[in-house]
């Protein structure tokens, strides 16, 4: 302080203006003596360092108030000023000489200045700009330093914020996805951000020597770019303006076009231009608007073609596709037809209208072929590249995929350059395929196919439900076809019995219409009179929840009776009986057929057998001897003759026999029959064939009764036994034993014949079958024996089979049911049941 | 055996068939046959000729078994001979049918021409 006066008396420092001037000045002012001490410091600096003056006033605390390792770095600066070398390892008193030194040597003219930090008493520093000065005395000589520091921390933090929004900005306008541009008033590029060549793939000194920025554009849209600039030269800011620009590489791309005029004082004329490329989003857009459109487009039209042709305008005129078709596929004949179409109005596209109606696509064909056999959407970017040429002289046969396709052909000669197609699907199967066409060479746009799979999806539901109501259309039509055609009547009835439907057939034979049989119960159409009673099987069955089957007599409206068959048959609906079904039909032809039949039977017997009574009896007598003896020649072939017309009268017998039983009506007649007293008789019938024949009759019998026809089973037993007799060898022995079961009985006929093998265990029920084809002429069997013991057995409701002894002979077994298991009413014949 | 022959009418259409069953029961069992060739003539040929038995055809022209068998009841004189149907038909309902005419027995078509005459005796009870 002391060298601040004293030099103060000696200078401007005493006087109290300029005093007034340091200590009321905003930046930092410090006096410093040779030595390093510190002076004095104005109240600027004990703020900004946040030391009291009496703290560093009188002290060698320089340094301490610069960032750590800046008063070296400054002491540096200022020596390296004079040339003097910076030696290291100096104290703080050498390093404050060295300085005063350097300074005494400067010019006052010369005021070093420096970037640096100062250090606050807490430690934190702070930018400042220092100058350094020489304080001298009067004489000249150096007395000290004087250091002026301004405080720049808020110069360096506008600095910074300077420096990062430009930084910002730039960053925004390089990696903007908008293209950004100045334009001259000529048109011409002042700048462009990289966004310009991502969307058209020049870069920015490209850019830069275009004569007009409207050259970037397809020559379709130049002319709208230029008015758009003119407008905004002239003061018309130009906001977002449409522009579709296809490219070379057949995009189509839709943008914004921004464009605004920049003048400034400072400024030349120039316009702003912003572009976008709205590509993606419009196409979502437009997919949305699609979507929305065809969804209203396939409620409010109850035709499907109108609705088709609606889409394909509505895709094409979002697009600008010039040309749609829907082809439908006909499953039957396995190709596409055409089902609707659409075209730009204004190119005359009726020849490929035309020449598409009367198309019929095979699958692997064209383009909409190609779609629907890949399953998936095929682009043709350049038809007329994968179009052959014409060879006027190729063979008709020649394979399809060298000829060139006649539609492609067709969208060729109507200007089209690019196809594609898109199978529309419903669930996972493929309906219909959607075909396109633009005159624009037009590239793969996946976008845009998404777009026309987003409406197919709508309209491939539509066609299926029209599909599957064809098909319930023609089924229903089906079936009324066939229930016009059948001749039985059929009737559907509801769960009390009355009728609901009726079909033609119905109608004829009860005589009424359906409007008249309708609500009316169907049992008392049938049997109007109601004097069947109760029990009535037919009542029985429509008021049961089974299958029923019978024959009844109904009454015809006209008065006569008609005998019907009826099949009943209940419907359950989820388990519940809802309804039922009735159907009959007129037998009184079958009838009438029976009639014939048994009068036929009959008169064939009578007319077959007189004459082999007259030829029998006459063979009998003579062969008896009783008109006299003859040779042993004549005696042999008589019997001879009379063997034969023996065997010729078993036959006749046993045709007739099996025809009579087999349409005969069994179950009628049947009563109940003791079958111990059928096998006594049997066994007694054959007893005197079984003596001459050497064999011995064993029979074990057991209280049973079935039901049936006495004498039709005492033929299967006869039969039976007649067969074991004439199979066995002299002294053999046959059985009968019968044997009782729960719900039926058994009988089985033993013999120790000559067996059968078990491949004609079955075959020998069959007509005309015997083991040995010598059997019929040796055996004097007609062949019909087994045949007829089946047809018996079955009728009866039981089963009748052979086996092979384990040692020798067979084993002929018979059940027979104690009770059968047809209905009471049931009159159908128990042969047809079962199918003999 | 009778010594007395049986005196047997056989009425039938069918020359052949007479003449079998004829030689069967004159042959065989030593009966007195006579033969009558139609219905109409059964029924003179039996009140004159008074047989013991008549073997009645049922399918014959103009007047079949059935309606002779009627013709023969009518007559006081032919009412109460016994008469055996000879059929050819095999139905068993129209053999039942027959039966309930009151006919002494339905016999088949073709017989046995050996032992014709003894069905004959043991349906008629003859020793």
């Amino acid at each position: 302080m002391a060298f601040w006066k004293g030099a103060g008396t000696e200078s401007k420092s005493g006087d109290p203006l300029f005093r007034e001037i340091v200590e009321s000045a905003g930046t930092m002012v410090l006096a410093i003596a040779p030595d390093g001490t510190i002076l004095h410091m104005n109240p600027a600096a004990e703020r900004l360092l946040g030391y009291n003056a009496s703290e560093l006033v009188g002290r060698k605390r320089t340094e301490e108030i610069l960032a750590p390792e800046e008063a070296q770095r400054i002491i540096g600066e200022v020596l390296h000023l004079v040339g003097s070398p910076v030696r290291p390892n100096l104290s703080i008193d050498e390093r404050a000489a060295a300085t005063v030194q350097a300074m005494d040597m400067l010019p006052p003219s010369q005021v070093p200045s420096f970037e640096t930090h100062c250090r606050r008493k807490d430690g934190s520093t702070f930018p400042v700009t220092g100058h350094i000065s020489a304080l001298r005395d009067s004489s000249g000589a150096i007395r000290g330093l004087v250091a002026v520091a301004l405080d720049q921390t808020a110069t360096l933090r506008q600095q910074q914020a300077t420096r990062e929004s430009q930084e910002r900005y730039r960053d925004l306008f390089e990696n903007s996805n908008e293209m950004i541009a100045t334009l001259s008033p000529s048109g011409k590029f002042l700048y462009a951000n990289p966004a310009w060549k991502q969307s058209f793939g020049l870069e920015l000194d490209a850019l830069l020597k275009l004569d007009s920025f409207e050259q970037v554009f397809n020559s379709d849209c130049r002319e709208d770019v230029a008015a758009l600039f003119q407008e905004a030269l002239h003061g018309t800011t130009v906001e977002r303006a449409i522009l579709r620009n296809p490219t070379e590489d057949g995009q189509v791309l839709e943008l914004e076009l921004s464009l605004s005029r920049r003048r400034k004082a400072d400024s030349p004329l120039a316009v702003r231009c912003l572009l976008s490329n709205v590509t993606q989003q419009k196409l979502r857009e437009h997919r949305l608007a699609l979507q929305l459109a065809a969804s209203q487009i396939v409620s409010e039209n109850s035709s499907a073609d109108a609705a088709a042709e609606r889409i394909l305008e509505a895709l094409c005129t979002a697009h600008r596709w010039d040309f749609g078709v829907l082809w439908e596929i006909d499953e039957a004949e396995g190709r596409l037809v055409f089902s609707s179409a659409w075209g730009t109005p204004s190119l005359h596209t009726d020849s490929m209208m035309r020449q598409r109606m009367g198309a019929q696509v095979e699958a692997g064909n064209a383009l909409a072929g190609n779609a629907w056999r890949k399953g998936r959407a095929v682009w043709i970017r350049n038809l007329a590249e994968v179009q052959p040429k014409s060879q006027p002289n190729s063979r008709p046969n020649s394979q399809s995929d060298t000829q060139p396709d006649p539609l492609i052909e067709g969208a060729l000669r109507c200007g089209m350059a690019s196809g594609w197609a898109v199978p529309v699907r419903a669930g996972n199967s493929i309906v219909a395929v959607l075909e396109f066409y633009s005159r624009l060479r037009l590239r793969e746009d996946s976008g845009a196919l998404d777009s026309v799979e987003t409406v197919a999806a709508p309209l491939g539901q539509m066609l299926a439900r029209r599909r599957e109501r064809g098909r319930t259309e023609e089924l229903s039509r089906r079936q009324e076809i066939l229930l016009n055609a059948v001749a039985d009547g059929i009737c559907g009835l509801d769960r009390s019995g009355s009728v609901t439907f009726a079909n033609p057939a119905a109608e004829r034979l009860l005589g009424a219409s359906v409007a008249n049989l309708e609500g009316r119960p169907m049992h008392d159409l049938l049997h109007p009179c109601e004097d069947c009673g109760l029990e009535c099987p037919l009542r029985m069955a429509l008021q049961s929840a089974e299958n029923r089957t019978g024959e009844t007599t109904m009454l015809h409206v006209d008065g006569t009776s008609l005998p019907i068959e009826y099949g009943f048959t209940p419907i359950f609906d989820h388990e519940r009986f809802s309804g039922s079904v009735l159907s009959f039909r007129d037998i009184s032809q079958r009838y009438a057929l029976d009639r014939m039949k048994d009068e036929f039977v009959a008169t064939a017997g009578h007319e077959l057998r007189t004459p082999l009574t007259s030829i029998r009896g006459a063979l009998g007598l003579l062969s008896s001897g009783a008109l006299g003896q003859m040779d042993e020649k004549a005696a042999s072939l008589l019997r001879i003759a009379l063997n034969n017309s023996e065997r010729l009268i078993r036959l006749v017998n046993d045709i007739l026999d099996l025809e009579r039983i087999q349409h005969g009506r069994g179950p009628e007649a049947f009563e109940p029959v003791p079958l111990a007293r059928v096998v006594d008789e049997a066994v007694r019938g054959v007893q005197t064939v079984a003596d001459s024949a050497g064999i011995q009759l064993i029979h074990d019998t057991v209280q049973a009764q079935v039901a049936g026809d006495a004498d039709q089973l005492l033929q299967v037993m006869t039969n039976l036994l007649a067969n074991a007799i004439k199979f066995s060898p002299s002294g053999a022995t046959v059985s009968v034993m019968m044997r009782p079961e729960e719900d039926g009985v058994t009988i089985s006929v033993i013999d120790q014949g000559r067996g059968i093998p078990a491949e004609m265990l079955e075959n020998i029920f069959g007509r005309f079958t015997q083991v040995d084809a010598s059997d019929a002429r040796q055996k004097g069997g007609s062949g019909l024996g087994l045949a007829i013991c089946r047809t018996i057995v079955t009728q009866h409701g039981g089963r009748i089979w052979a086996e092979r002894n384990p040692v020798r002979g067979s084993t002929f077994r018979v059940y027979l049911p104690f009770r059968q298991e047809s209905a009471a009413g049931d009159a159908e014949p128990v042969a047809a049941r079962h199918n003999i | 055996m009778n010594s007395v022959p049986r005196r047997i009418l056989i009425i039938d259409d069918e020359e052949d068939i007479r003449a079998v069953a004829a030689m069967s029961l004159e042959s065989i069992a030593g009966w007195r046959v006579e033969l009558a060739c139609s219905g109409a003539q059964g029924v003179v040929q039996a009140e004159s000729f008074q047989p013991e038995a008549i073997l009645l055809d049922v399918m014959m022209p103009d007047m079949d078994g059935p309606a002779t068998f009627r013709e023969l009841q009518r007559n006081a004189a032919t009412a109460k001979i016994p008469v055996l149907l000879l059929t050819a038909k095999s139905q068993k309902s129209e053999r039942a049918r027959l039966a309930t005419l009151g006919v002494a027995a339905v016999l088949e078509k073709p017989f046995d021409p050996l032992t014709l005459h003894r069905q004959i005796a043991d349906i008629l009870g003859w020793s």
